[in-house]
């Protein structure tokens, strides 16, 4: 009740703080820069290995969002977001534009000084703005959208085609990797088994000569046979070896085409800014918020401070007295008219 | 803290006091009734009655009315008191000046400043000759116009026959008492009266030095909480289950 009887006593003390909040929300609102949209849309593939869901640790996730969580990771990794950067137009606008990344209170004119640093190299600027600037969410089981935010449509288009290139490049990369190693496990493995085919051979061509009437298939000789019989086997074993050898050489020579997703929409430059209605709200929500934080905070403290009585119950609960009279307050003027003499 | 306390208003007496005459006639004595009415706000009468009744005394008293400091009201309730005492049931009052630092109650009932207490107290004179009547049977004894210093005037007064002189001519004595904290002769002023009343005016003094003034006291007093006043609408204090 003390909370209340402070609250409508000091309205201004309350209505203050929300009124300063709203209008440094709306001030930080007007002099942000405009901002413009660009989406590309990836289509998922979920035949290829690395997308089925039967390789997932969850087999009920969708290929889209093991793809999005891929993206979203490799966007929080510096060397990722630097060379989405240089790839796309990103790093040069923000070389060209020095104040442009500058968000928050540091978009704020007279505030600029306090909050940017210039130090900030522009790879530092890139990596900390381009996780802010880009969304990845899924549009459905196999589709993924990127959409980024840039201060104009080319920067905006540009980086999302970055985006996307970088995030091919690195899965070619990595698939890469992974394919060349096969191809070198094969190759080693088919070698060996190319060495114990003609070992094997050469055992049966030397006891076939020397021993000239054994037919050459071994029949009717218990030692020929069973050297035939090592040559047929070892011949299997070299002929499956190297079918995965030239399947991993296929598969290395084409890694190109197996990235998993296609591009069904390539990002375009779209000459209309974002709708700035929104972030109004949001940002005037947020200055609501804080003034009413305020507000709250400096009620609270004024009921605290004040330490005098306001009520009957005051006197009995902190003193112990009895209070005869409780007498409201009345206006000088409630008095007798004929003379304004103050009692 | 008492920059806001805006003191009521009292009809005008000057006038009155120049035509009147120590007998009242019926009418005159109507008209006077009247007279007191306005010279407090409703309210405040109506306070002073709830203050009395519950207080609880009968016939013969003396009324001490202090605060804590300055500005809470004491001289207002003082007069309040006195004018329901003679209204609600014709009582002769005196109401005295006890603030002998800083006399104010003759300059707001529209009253000669002296001689008063402090003239009377140098000397063997009879408290009848030193009182001017407010209105009906209500007089006043004002602190008067020597400059002595306070404590020296109050010791003077607690040793002379004043005090039964004012029991013998009045029926109630109603003394307007300087703060408990705010002067040296505070809690001395009150020892003189038989019911110290303390006025704390709503959001005026802190807590703390109310409880200090307490101390001062030889006994706890009734309290009359002035100028109470809720910021809160009245929808919202139903609300939140004050049915005050």
């Amino acid at each position: 009740m003390r909370f209340f009887e402070t609250l409508f006593r000091h309205p201004l003390v309350a209505i203050l703080p929300i009124l300063v909040c709203l209008l440094v929300a709306a001030g930080y609102q007007a002099s942000q820069p405009k901002s413009y949209t660009s989406t590309g849309s990836l289509y998922i593939d979920a035949s290829v290995p690395g997308n089925s869901p039967l390789n997932a640790a969850n087999q009920y996730v969708d290929p889209s969002t093991l793809q999005q969580s891929a993206i979203q990771e490799l966007l929080t990794t510096r060397s990722f977001a630097i060379a989405v950067g240089d790839k796309g137009p990103l790093a040069a606008y923000l070389a060209s534009h020095p104040r442009a990344e500058s968000t928050g209170l540091g978009a704020v004119p007279l505030l600029s000084s306090l909050f940017s640093s210039s130090k900030t190299s522009v790879d530092d600027q890139v990596a900390n703005d381009l996780t802010n600037m880009v969304i990845v969410a899924t549009g459905g089981p196999q589709v993924v959208n990127i959409t980024v935010t840039a201060p104009s449509p080319s920067v905006a288009a540009g980086t999302a085609q970055a985006v996307i290139d970088e995030y091919a490049s690195q899965t070619t990369a990595a698939l890469t990797s992974t394919d060349r190693v096969a191809v070198q496990y094969y190759d080693q493995q088919l070698g060996q088994a190319e060495a114990t085919l003609q070992r094997a051979q050469q055992q049966l061509s030397a006891y076939l000569a020397a021993h000239p009437t054994v037919p050459s298939t071994g029949i009717g000789n218990a030692t020929a046979t069973e050297l035939a019989q090592a040559v047929t086997l070892d011949t299997t074993s070299y002929q499956s070896v190297l079918s995965q050898y030239q399947s991993a050489e296929l598969s290395l020579a084409n890694v190109g085409s197996q990235t998993g997703f296609q591009v069904l929409d390539a990002p375009s430059a779209s000459a209309t800014p974002v709708s700035s209605s929104k972030k109004l709200v949001e940002t005037g929500l947020a200055g609501l918020v804080v003034g009413l934080l305020v507000s709250v905070l400096l009620i609270t403290a004024l009921t605290a401070m004040d330490r005098t009585s306001r009520r009957a119950e005051d006197i009995r609960r902190t003193l112990g007295l009895e209070v005869a009279a409780t007498i409201g307050r009345f206006p000088p003027s409630a008095a007798g008219t004929r003379r304004g003499n103050a009692l | 803290m008492t920059g806001d306390v805006a003191p009521p208003r009292l009809a005008p007496l000057s006038a009155l006091h120049a035509a009147r005459s120590p007998g009242l006639t019926r009418d005159k004595e109507v008209d006077a009734s009247q007279e007191a009415r306005q010279l407090v706000p409703p309210a405040l009468l109506q306070g002073a009655r709830e203050a009395l009744q519950r207080i609880g005394q009968n016939g013969h008293g003396t009324y001490g009315v202090t605060s804590t400091v300055r500005g809470e009201g004491r001289t207002s309730i003082a007069t309040a008191l006195a004018i329901v005492e003679w209204l609600d049931h014709e009582r002769r009052v005196v109401l005295v000046d006890l603030d002998l630092e800083q006399p104010s109650l003759h300059q707001r009932l529209g009253l000669r400043e002296g001689p008063g207490i402090r003239d009377l107290v140098q000397g063997h004179n009879s408290v009848e000759d030193y009182v001017q009547r407010i209105v009906g049977d209500v007089w006043l004894l004002s602190a008067g116009r020597s400059r002595d210093d306070a404590p020296r005037g109050l010791n003077r007064l607690a040793e002379s026959t004043i005090m039964s002189q004012l029991s013998e001519w009045a029926d109630v004595a109603v003394f307007d008492l300087p703060p408990l904290l705010e002067s040296v002769t505070g809690a001395d002023a009150a020892r003189l009266c038989a019911t110290p009343i303390l006025v704390v005016r709503a959001g005026v003094a802190p807590m703390p030095q109310v409880k200090e003034a307490v101390e001062r006291l030889a006994a706890p007093p009734p309290v009359i909480l002035n100028g109470v006043r809720s910021a809160v609408p009245r929808w919202l204090r139903r609300s939140l289950g004050d049915t005050r």
